[in-house]
């Protein structure tokens, strides 16, 4: 199995090649490497893009093409429907680009893919990129840097803050192993956890920077795992500055047990032996000091 | 109006509340039993409707978009048509928990025995749904549940799952209801859940679900929180929810932004909501004020852009403003003539700091380097730029 859930075995598919975005972020994806084989769109079989065969459905795709992921970019009142198809078609990973997705579908689609063992990324997500292998999902290939064997894993809730800490590490010299967008949503289907823990098993990974933000307990859901860590965790959490907001009322603020605030994110990370970042720029200095690089 | 606006797109807080008595509106299709009830903008409105609905026991409630109401004196039970024209008066153009009543739902009084408390309870930490029952209702739930000897009965349900009545009742037998017909109580929980599912709630809250004195269960007060993403599917919601935007948000809906007017003197224009976030800590580290949140999303274009910019510099109390895009495959030229655009229109000479990164980068800076008051960063740091606004606005 990957390291990073692909590899340049992975036969990857994109659901929703034949719109606007779909077929620009699939020419990217292609121009970083990325193994893909097949677009899907319902009734837009037997079309071409960007040189690759254009299927009805994603079980023509695996029938044809030995499809085993997928990123989706299918507006959000498809998005529902595109990701059962795929678990349905027994992909092994599936990466959810698509934004607005109700909550109700994806808490859904989270139980669905759970039981079913596939491993669904987002949604409201930039996505992975893994530097050698490719990328599922949107990050530019640009602000990476590429063929160091050794380096930093980045894991964020946010994507264009993710590239920014990105873009900083690569500047100070700091390559990465792989970087993946967990997304933006209360709900997300692949939490931090199981990409620490991916991260925590690769000896090519020296260290980790846990890109987070206010709202939810996403961060401190993550320290249970981060304690048992081996290596050093940098962390950023955003929206420190950010007026609080409303209290969730009556059982509602009993059952989620409060929180969500920047201040109780950092106290459990700190506890749990993470350092915080008080801005992007600090990221690559912090983790030189603590990272090892054999 | 019925809605609280989100006060920002990445927090936990972005739901929308939905006031009672189109809660209520919206739970009459699945079976449940409401109190008869009308709402008044005037007191003399709100005696009409009492004289309508007959009897002498009325209930007149403040519509407000906060809870605690009960405690602060927005539920009036009024035994006589001239007590509820007196409750209007006083509740109607006057300001209980921060919120100006605008509006009274006046309905008639119910003999209840007993009341309790039911909610569907969406669980962002395990992406399930909770359905919750207490047997200690009221306005007190929250510190009898946190009380010793108050149980909260709990039943996950899984997303999507059709919740079948038998499964209900097997959990209710549990918990060892006296003096309530289980039967019905189950039902009344399978159509919460049922509404709950097919109005996207992030929250369904009955409390007090009351058992009157006959023993059937009615629907007292209602607590309805709406996932906006929900809202494509939810028309009825949607267009109310339109309708209740102040002219800016309504603008930057149109645009296709996230923005948050806040108290400051800068304007900011991000793409993403993190790295949004992440630039309004970092002008609060260097003592600056952001006037507002505003988060591009994907699709940059020269008309957003141009919108954008406008919209936040509309106000007369900006300073100064702070650009702060990444592309990704988005053309950031576009980016630029939206900028140049808007700076056309926008009257005086506050600085503007654009940091663009992306596909066409070059050709965007050497564009904006050519505007007056406009400085370019070149580099990867949002500290870099957020520095030289400070320094330029003083």
């Amino acid at each position: 199995m990957a390291t990073y859930w692909i590899d340049k075995s992975t036969r990857a598919i994109v659901q929703g090649i034949t719109g606007k975005v779909g077929q620009a972020q699939t020419h990217w994806m292609l121009e970083a490497g990325t193994p893909l084989v097949a677009g899907v769109t319902p009734g837009r079989g037997g079309q071409v893009i960007e040189g690759l065969p254009v299927f009805n459905s994603v079980d023509e795709a695996v029938q044809k093409e030995g499809a085993n992921a997928s990123a989706i970019f299918v507006p959000a009142s498809a998005a529902r429907e595109a990701v059962l198809e795929a678990i349905e078609s027994r992909l092994q990973l599936i990466v959810v680009i698509t934004e607005h997705i109700p909550m109700r579908d994806t808490m859904e689609l989270k139980a669905r893919a759970r039981s079913a063992g596939v491993t669904v990324i987002g949604p409201n997500c930039p996505g992975l990129f893994v530097p050698g292998v490719g990328k599922l999902g949107i990050m530019p290939a640009s602000i990476f840097c590429q063929g160091t064997p050794q380096g930093v894993g980045v894991v964020g809730r946010s994507a264009t803050l993710s590239y920014e800490v990105i873009a900083n590490l690569t500047e100070a010299g700091l390559g990465q192993t792989a970087a993946v967008g967990i997304g933006g949503d209360p709900v997300v289907c692949t939490e931090f956890v199981e990409v620490l823990k991916r991260f925590e098993a690769d000896p090519m990974t020296k260290g980790v920077v846990l890109v987070g933000e206010i709202g939810g307990s996403a961060e401190e859901r993550a320290t249970s795992f981060i304690v048992t860590m081996h290596k050093p965790v940098v962390s950023l959490i955003a929206g420190q500055a950010l007026p609080p907001g409303r209290r969730f009322g009556h059982a509602g603020a009993i059952i989620r047990a409060g929180g969500g605030g920047a201040g109780q994110k950092i106290k459990a990370l700190r506890e749990a032996g993470v350092t915080i970042a008080d801005s992007p720029s600090q990221i690559p200095a912090l983790m030189k000091q603590y990272m090892v690089i054999s | 109006m019925s809605f609280r606006h989100p006060w920002c797109k990445a927090a936990e807080e972005e739901f929308l509340i939905i006031s009672e008595d189109l809660a209520k509106r919206l739970l009459a299709p699945y079976g449940l039993l409401l109190p008869p009830g009308q709402v008044a903008e005037t007191p003399a409105a709100a005696t009409a409707i009492a004289d309508e609905i007959g009897g002498s026991s009325f209930v007149v409630k403040a519509l407000i978009p906060t809870g605690g109401r009960g405690k602060a004196g927005g539920v009036r039970v009024c035994r006589s048509v001239e007590a509820v024209a007196e409750a209007s008066q006083s509740l109607i153009g006057h300001d209980l928990l921060g919120c100006l009543v605008a509006r009274v739902l006046v309905e008639k009084a119910m003999p209840v025995a007993r009341e309790i408390y039911a909610g569907i309870i969406t669980n962002l930490a395990t992406g399930k749904l909770d359905m919750v029952l207490s047997f200690e209702g009221g306005v007190d739930i929250e510190a009898n549940a946190k009380s010793e000897g108050h149980k909260i009965w709990q039943l996950q349900v899984e997303p999507g799952d059709v919740l079948p009545l038998y499964r209900v009742i097997r959990w209710l037998r549990q918990a060892k209801i006296e003096n309530i017909n289980l039967d019905s109580l189950a039902r009344v929980l399978v159509a919460l859940y049922r509404a709950a599912n097919d109005l996207d709630a992030m929250l369904l809250e009955i409390n007090p679900l009351a058992v009157l004195t006959d023993g059937s269960l009615a629907i007292l007060d209602c607590k309805l929180e709406v996932d906006d993403n929900g809202l494509p599917r939810q028309p009825e919601l949607a267009e109310i929810y339109h309708q209740s935007l102040s002219p800016r948000e309504a603008r930057a809906l149109d645009l296709g932004v996230s923005f948050v007017p806040l108290e400051g003197d800068i304007g900011v224009m991000t793409s993403g909501a993190g790295l949004g976030m992440c630039t309004l800590d970092l002008l609060k580290q260097q003592g600056l004020h952001p006037a507002n949140f505003l988060d591009t999303g994907g699709g940059i274009s020269k008309t957003l852009v141009q919108g954008a910019l406008e919209l936040i510099m509309e106000p007369p109390q900006i300073r100064g403003a702070i650009i702060n895009l990444y592309g990704g495959i988005n053309r950031m030229l576009e980016a630029a003539n939206g900028i140049v655009a808007a700076l056309q229109k926008i009257p005086g000479r506050r600085p503007l700091v654009v940091k663009i990164l992306g596909n066409q980068q070059e050709e965007a800076w050497a564009m904006l380097e050519k505007l007056p008051n406009v400085h370019v960063i070149r580099v990867v740091q949002t500290e870099a730029a957020v520095s030289r606004l400070a320094e330029l606005v003083g």
